[in-house]
């Protein structure tokens, strides 16, 4: 089938750092926009937080880091200083050539920088602008800073995470920077849909804090009818049983289990040969098997751990119970499953084309979890620091030759990380949760 | 009200547990989105708690939050007159959202091939637990069990590795597949606005979950190492310190030990004026990397910190000062919050039958123009039935009466 490069022509301008805007304009990279990263020698730590191909960050660490390539593949890099006058007027320039601009500094940063929607608008009054940050722009917090695991606890989610009389859990895997990069890239192509209807720009502000809240949005409505949520583990809140994650052969291996129906519970009976514990009446009904849920647990428990995760995942399945094994990323990485469909990708060597991909190239990468024929996405490397310096200035702005040398001597433009920075590269091992 | 960007689009959802956020996603954009219920009502209607504690296929808390916006028909599929009505509905249809078996659909002659010959640029979506095709396309799922074979579930628990993993709360699987499946939605309609062209995507849960691991997989992937469980953590290769500590008024509060130049002499200040600096200022601790050596002794120190000041003094303090923490917050104090208060972020949404009024979450973006909404609450099972059998698509009430007694609507 044939397939569109649906986003050819669109350009982003992005002043993105960590994941929730970087994820939302790689989706859109893939799909065939120019992303054009605005780098700040001096702000590196994108580039600076791994993990390293093989665990060594190499000679030009700066452009090897795993997450680094994960969510700014199929960018541009331009390694420019728009703090100053200089390098904003540059930037304004690129602007005026641009669709998008995106950014998540703290409230107030693009206001001070005197790029914010309003000024951007008054040069290019169809543009697109995507301003995500902790709080949103408005409000008594709007100028605090958070993270995503911040943000799980601000909003409620993690309070009601974790084990009964255990502490606050996280919601690991960054869900809300996940959630928020998703929420991200269909709003930039929601304001692109808009803008080929109306002619018009937008001005779009997407606060974490808020993302957080919508996801536990049936919590809130539990609120007024005073209900206290309690930590429950795994296990379910309200009714489900048996519905946990119970212990197999093998040390810290696991399966999920989760029973919602009489029918599922008699299938569940079968799988096991039908113990003299299960053939319990009062274990029949949806209300009996929550009254008698720890019970139900325990003796389940008994039984996952007579065989691996993997053997005991398919036993069940096999009387289609719904039952998962717990993978890491070494069992994802061999999944049939996701083999077969082709999900997993990777850069293959003879399109690596910089020093970055070089180190990893054919190294595995979590591809896009919906197919869609007609539309091609592909993923090109993440690009090194500074790459596309010259396609710029040169190509975009025709700025000539000497020009370019003297931002360079200015400091203005570069192409290679900060004396300080050099001085102190990343260790062996270092990766992410390592400075965290 | 503004109009909205999607004002002119038509979703029609089929769904049960799991693919219904996708509609609230396009319902709250201001599409006109029927949710089709079979004549009983959608599974998630039956979801508990009820208001009042009283089951009732329309007091299902957790259906009013994922339902707001859409309007509801029943209709029996299995039986041939309700398929044909269905077909005529696809026929006006812009976007088709659907998470039943795979097979299900085209068994009933509802196929994507089939209904693209009714309406040839209509977009529709599968989300399902494991997408189309593949090996285990007919495994059963679950929201847990999709969390812990897609991968999340392996870094989320506590230090103590004898406890099993525990899922966050909330549907996070369904939520992240829903999420990929609105991108997808949106990306098509962009594609359709240019070309006419309609097409069929393929979500699988399962390469969702997969996909909000975080530093898990790059972390494999690239240097082969697998990272850990941590109580309030990041997931890491290596173990990192404590960072959840109680406070004094009993609330816990996030922190982090600010390691940057700048950041650090911040925090000791900060430590000074409570008299509590110890022996931090030490010349040993002026070098980054040392203070990153003896973390486990700062660390120490913050504990003492923290349970000596209210949760609310840490967090201003702390964000005053740049450093980035949080309060560990329940959905009460949420709902309570004087931030949401000043950006009217919790909505009051009106239920007319119950002469109420109950604070819905908000929009989590903001618009310039065409706006988030919650434009109704959720649907009561077949509110739109006349509406939309009689006023837009020409069935007298003879013949809705006829069909209702046949048990089609």
């Amino acid at each position: 089938m044939k397939q569109t490069r649906l986003l050819e022509g669109i350009r982003i301008l992005a002043l993105e750092q960590v994941m929730v805007v970087p994820y939302a304009t790689a989706i859109l990279a893939d799909m065939g926009a120019e992303v054009i990263r605005i780098e700040h020698p001096e702000h590196l730590d994108d580039r600076r937080s791994g993990p390293w191909p093989d665990n060594i960050p190499g000679e030009q660490w700066w452009n090897e880091g795993g997450t680094f390539a994960y969510w700014n593949r199929s960018k541009k890099s331009l390694c420019l200083d728009v703090y100053t006058p200089r390098g904003r007027e540059l930037f304004l320039k690129l602007v005026l050539l641009s669709d998008i601009v995106v950014d998540n500094f703290r409230t107030g940063t693009m206001e001070r920088l005197g790029l914010d929607h309003e000024s951007l608008a008054n040069i290019k009054p169809d543009i697109i602008t995507l301003t995500c940050n902790a709080f949103g722009s408005t409000g008594p917090y709007r100028a605090y800073g958070s993270r995503a695991r911040t943000i799980d606890s601000f909003c409620g989610l993690s309070s009601i995470s974790g084990y009964e009389g255990g502490p606050a859990l996280r919601a690991s895997s960054n869900y809300m920077d996940h959630t928020g990069a998703l929420n991200n890239a269909f709003l930039l192509l929601l304001a692109i849909y808009h803008k080929r209807k109306t002619g018009q720009g937008l001005r779009l502000d997407a606060s974490m804090y808020e993302t957080g809240i919508q996801s536990i949005g049936p919590a809130l409505l539990e609120v007024q009818k005073g209900i206290v949520q309690e930590r429950t583990g795994s296990a379910h809140p309200y009714w489900k049983a048996p519905y946990n994650v119970y212990p197999t052969q093998g040390t810290d291996q696991w399966i999920a289990i989760s029973v919602s129906s009489d029918e599922e519970w008699a299938r569940l009976k079968d799988a096991m040969g039908q113990p003299e514990w299960a053939c319990d009446a009062r274990l029949d009904t949806v209300p009996g098997r929550w009254e008698h849920r720890k019970e139900l647990d325990r003796h389940l428990a008994e039984w996952t751990s007579h065989g691996d995760h993997v053997t005991q995942m398919h036993r069940l399945q096999q009387h289609r119970v719904p039952a998962g094994a717990v993978y890491s990323a070494s069992e994802l990485l061999q999944d049939p499953h996701l083999e077969q469909r082709g999900y997993l990708a990777s850069i293959p060597p003879e399109e690596a084309t910089n020093s970055g991909s070089r180190r990893y190239a054919g190294r595995a990468f979590a591809d896009r979890p919906f197919h869609m024929p007609k539309v091609e996405t592909r993923m090109r490397p993440a690009p090194d620091l500074g790459e596309h310096n010259q396609e710029v200035f040169r190509g975009l702005l025709g700025l000539s030759a000497q020009e370019i040398a003297r931002l360079k001597q200015e400091g203005i433009v570069l192409d290679r990380p900060s004396a300080n920075d050099l001085a102190s590269p990343p260790q062996p091992g270092s990766g992410m949760g390592a400075a965290l | 009200m503004e109009p909205s960007v999607f004002s002119d689009v038509r979703v029609l959802e089929l769904t049960g547990i799991l693919g219904q956020q996708c509609g609230k996603l396009f319902a709250d954009m201001g599409a006109d989105v029927i949710r089709v219920e079979p004549p009983g009502g959608a599974e998630s209607r039956r979801i508990g708690p009820f208001l009042s504690d009283v089951p009732h296929r329309d007091r299902s808390l957790s259906f009013w939050h994922y339902n707001t916006s859409k309007r509801s028909i029943t209709l029996d599929l299995a039986c041939p007159t309700g398929a044909a009505i269905f077909r005529r509905l696809v026929a006006t249809t812009d976007v088709l959202v659907e998470d039943q078996p795979p097979g299900a659909l085209p068994a009933l002659g509802l196929g994507y091939e089939q209904l693209q010959a009714l309406r040839p640029g209509l977009i529709m979506v599968s989300i399902t637990p494991f997408g189309q095709t593949g090996p285990y396309r007919d495994l059963k799922s679950s929201d847990l069990v999709s969390l812990a074979l897609g991968g999340p579930l392996w870094s989320c628990g506590y230090d103590d590795h004898g406890l099993p993993p525990a899922r966050p709360y909330t549907d996070a699987a369904y939520h992240i597949a829903c999420h990929y499946a609105f991108v997808g939605v949106v990306a098509a309609l962009v594609l359709r606005q240019a070309t006419g062209q309609g097409q069929y995507l393929d979500v699988s849960m399962h390469e969702a979950c997969h996909d909000t691991t975080e530093g898990a997989m790059p972390t494999y992937y690239f240097g082969g190492q697998r990272v850990q469980r941590q109580t309030g953590r990041h997931a890491a290769v290596t173990a990192t310190q404590p960072v959840l500590f109680p406070c004094r008024d009993g609330k816990w509060i996030f922190t982090r030990v600010p390691v940057e130049p700048n950041a650090w002499e911040q925090f000791l200040d900060w430590l000074d004026e409570a008299g509590m600096a110890v022996d931090l200022r030490d010349q040993r601790f002026s070098d980054p990397a040392r203070r990153q050596q003896e973390i486990a002794h700062i660390t120490e120190v913050l504990a003492s910190f923290c349970a000596t000041h209210t949760a609310d003094e840490l967090y201003h303090g702390a964000q005053r000062r740049g450093m980035v923490w949080a309060t560990v917050r329940s959905p009460d104090e949420v709902v309570h919050d004087q931030h949401l208060k000043a950006r009217g972020f919790v909505v009051s949404v009106e239920h007319p039958e119950l002469g109420r009024s109950f604070q819905y979450a908000g929009a989590p973006y903001q618009f310039s123009e065409t706006p988030w909404a919650i434009r109704k609450r959720a649907p009561l099972l077949g509110e739109h039935n006349q509406e939309v059998y009689c006023r837009e698509m020409g069935f007298t009430p003879a013949e809705l009466v006829a069909l209702s007694e046949a048990g089609v609507v």
